[in-house]
């Protein structure tokens, strides 16, 4: 367990939401929960979305407005993913459960992260391990697509979705947050976090915090630089100089960003997620996002990558030239 | 303090008899007649009810036992359920007799769920019950086939399906009027179609909005989503098929919705209206979700889901950069069968534990001699009893659902006293099953072709 001292000095953990209504992003499903506090009832429920959307703060959140100042002793996290198996977490829910909830409430909260890293036969027996303490328990089940969670377990919980954070909905927290920590955030840094968040919370926050380490006056090229991403208009420039046959240009431009220690990694995830907004007609743009995924494969198979990357340019000046 | 389940209205609303249990009529009408033939000698102690979940298995047992004025025994999940446990229970309520000679029902609830060391020896114990046990035992079951072979041999077999949408529906509006809530019919029947044939996770839902809302409920207040895949998924399709649409915004609420790309190229591919479209650019479309399968392929192969971004993008940019015309009249890639497997797959499945061949054998090689097959009535009915094939299945081998379901009946409608007699008769399929696991009794583990059992 990470000590208060220790919380405080992680961003993501010192602004975790504490009620609900901190949640941003999600107001059905918040809606919602907050009706099982008032009625003090809760079914099982399955949490599914991307990464950082929200899904572990509701649920803390949760646990803390039911369960009021005894929410850590009635309220525990569990990551089905780590390697020490379904046998491990067949203990653990055994031991929480079996002592009687504290305080003014019938039952405890199991929050069960990752539960789609289970296979199908270890969600069997976690399938068994519910039932057999649903007296006590209630069960939250996260995931990142619930058709991964075997069908008896769907058919016993309510499923809520949680949908990717809207761009918005970052820049208001990051926002708020370099507000509490007197921080100096101009518009241009703020949106270059929510460019490298894409969608995920958590990574805007670390984001901010790693940033704010080196200088309260927070940069836009701080963010990019730290993230190890290139500027939105760099990468479009380097495509749009292959297409219009400045080949030499756009390889420069690419050689550039390598120098700085960016990934081809990192590099071909941004082209892949911008093309889609480039002046350029449809069927081009599919078949832009077809090369960059197989220079990706390519290079994930053990490919040289500056070959790949430089032959991948290669490829749009001449898809250019063929029209 | 108060017990959370006592309020559950999947439990408040459990039918008390059977004539209460919604749908699966046929399933209903067997249990009964088992349940009225067991004081026979001949007739098997014990029957399997297996299908999805939520399509009243349990309710049905339970409302058996109040309409025969059985007594209960219960072993559900909860309990541990090893070799000791198990005989020491229920072996010993199966064979003495009761003070009261009450009949007494034995329940084995998610029989096929038995696990790992907890349980060790349940199967073997369950078997050697079934075959000794005085008293009915009912065992429920998601799975028939984790059930093994020796089981359901000592076994009636009664198999139960998912819910029509309409059926559901008319549960939740009687449940409404009970409990008094003002909800839109309109939201009933989206929780009704959501529920994929699935009546407790759709009383879940419903109760769900209850507690959640004080107020009148509306459409919006449904965010349970999973179970709601039918609906937004046509959302997105629609996007993805208008000519000049925003691809980003139709890439992101395809990332919105609760289906892996795996599942999504499959609604794409179905629905590409080929016949109304220009070669050209059907061959454009073709090819790009050719290409996104490569990338699923990868991201499969490799465990790499970063591969799985490409194939998303790939394949809804790919459609909708060959779409001229606005199109929707969009279906389900499953629309016959079961909601998450190509009826070809299950029937290859079916074949394959049959006859120890894999899948892919089945599929390509032995399905089209079965479609051959199925033009002869007799037979059809031999395999399709043998493969426990249901009515789409039998109506995919034999391109007609009026014959498939006569093929059905006739196959099924062996009761458990003329199905002992079979076993003496020749040439019908329950005797070839028996035949072919005392082959395997017999340690050999030969492989048996289709031509084994049906013309011998």
């Amino acid at each position: 367990m990470v000590n208060n001292l220790q919380r405080e000095e992680i961003w993501t953990e010192k602004y975790r939401p504490e009620r609900l209504d901190e949640v941003v992003g999600q107001p059905h499903i918040i809606r919602n929960l907050k009706s099982y506090v008032s009625k003090r009832n809760l079914p099982h429920l399955i949490f599914s979305g991307p990464a950082g959307v929200g899904k572990t703060a509701a649920a803390v959140a949760l646990a803390r407005e039911m369960f009021g100042d005894t929410w850590s002793e009635n309220f525990t996290e569990l990551n089905a993913s780590d390697e020490r198996g379904i046998e491990v977490v067949r203990n653990t829910i055994k031991n929480f459960a079996r002592t009687m909830p504290i305080g003014n409430t019938s039952f405890k909260i199991i929050f069960l992260d990752e539960a789609d890293a289970l296979t199908d036969a270890a969600q069997s027996a976690l399938r068994r391990t519910m039932e057999r303490y649903s007296g006590t328990c209630r069960f939250i089940l996260s995931c990142n697509y619930s058709s991964k969670i075997i069908e008896p377990i769907q058919s016993r919980c309510s499923v809520y979705r949680f949908r990717s954070l809207s761009e918005a909905a970052i820049a208001a927290r990051i926002r708020y947050i370099a507000d509490k920590e007197g921080l100096k955030l101009s518009n241009d840094a703020l949106e270059a976090i929510v460019y490298v968040a894409m969608g995920d919370m958590r990574r805007a926050i670390n984001a901010l915090q790693s940033a704010a380490v080196l200088s309260n006056d927070i940069k836009p090229d701080t963010i990019y630089g730290l993230t190890a991403m290139a500027r939105p208009e760099e990468i479009t420039g380097l495509i749009n100089d292959a297409m219009n046959g400045k080949f030499r240009d756009s390889i420069d431009k690419l050689a550039e960003l390598l120098d700085r220690g960016i990934s081809g990694d990192e590099i071909l995830a941004q082209m892949h997620r911008l093309v889609i907004n480039m002046d350029i007609p449809a069927r081009k743009k599919v078949e832009l996002m077809d090369r960059i995924g197989e220079a990706d494969y390519r290079i994930t198979e053990g490919a040289n990558e500056r070959i790949q990357l430089d032959a991948l340019i290669a490829s749009f000046f001449l898809a250019a030239q063929h029209e | 303090m108060y017990r959370v389940n006592g309020d559950k209205w999947t439990e408040k609303y459990r039918p008390k008899s059977l004539d209460e249990v919604v749908g699966n009529e046929k399933a209903v009408r067997e249990l009964r007649s088992w349940a009225t033939s067991i004081a026979s000698p001949t007739a098997k102690k014990a029957v399997i009810l297996h299908g999805p979940p939520g399509c009243g298995k349990t309710s049905a047992a339970y409302a058996l036992a109040s309409e025969m004025d059985w007594e209960v025994i219960e072993l559900n999940a909860s309990d541990q359920r090893n070799e000791a446990i198990i005989k020491n229970i229920v072996g010993h309520a199966s064979h003495s007799s009761t003070f009261s000679r009450r009949t007494r029902l034995i329940i084995l609830d998610e029989a096929d769920n038995l696990h790992g060391k907890e349980d060790r020896g349940g199967t073997r114990a369950i078997t050697e019950i079934v075959k000794v046990s005085a008293q009915p035992v009912v065992l429920i079951a998601n799975d028939l086939y984790r059930l093994g072979k020796a089981l359901q041999r000592n076994c009636n077999i009664i198999r139960f399906q998912r819910l029509r949408p309409e059926r559901i529906l008319r549960v939740l509006r009687r449940i409404c009027i009970q409990e008094g809530m003002e909800i839109e019919d309109r939201v009933l029947r989206i929780l009704a179609s959501n529920a994929n044939g699935d009546l407790r996770s759709a009383i879940n839902d419903l109760q769900a909005l209850s507690i959640s809302t004080e107020r009148h409920i509306d459409e919006e207040d449904i965010v349970t989503g999973a179970r709601d895949v039918e609906l937004t998924i046509f959302d997105v399709l629609k996007k993805i098929y208008t000519p000049g649409t925003d691809l980003q915004n139709a890439i992101s609420s395809l990332h919105s919705l609760d289906k892996t790309p795996e599942e999504i190229i499959n609604w794409l591919y179905e629905n590409l209206p080929g016949e109304l479209m220009d070669p050209q650019d059907l061959s454009h479309a073709l090819h790009y979700l050719g290409r996104a399968d490569i990338f699923l392929g990868r991201a499969r192969n490799r465990e790499n889901f970063k591969f799985w971004r490409y194939a998303s993008s790939i394949m809804a940019c790919g459609v909708s950069s060959a779409i001229r015309h606005r199109y929707f009249r969009f279906k389900s890639p499953w629309y016959r069968g079961s909601s998450t497997e190509p009826v070809t797959d299950a029937i290859a499945r079916k074949i394959s534990e049959f006859c120890n061949v894999s899948r892919r054998y089945a599929k390509y090689y032995v399905i089209p001699f079965m479609q051959l097959l199925f033009r002869d009535n007799g037979k059809a009915v031999k395999l399709a009893g043998s493969l426990q094939l249901d009515v789409p299945q039998i109506a995919f081998l034999t391109g007609d659902a009026k014959r498939a379901e006569e093929i059905y009946n006739e196959a099924y409608k062996a009761s458990p006293t003329v199905e002992t007699e079979k076993v003496t008769k020749p040439p019908v399929a329950v005797d070839v099953k028996s035949a072919e696991v005392e082959d395997r009794a017999d340690g050999g583990n030969k492989q048996r072709s289709l031509a084994d059992f049906l013309f011998r």
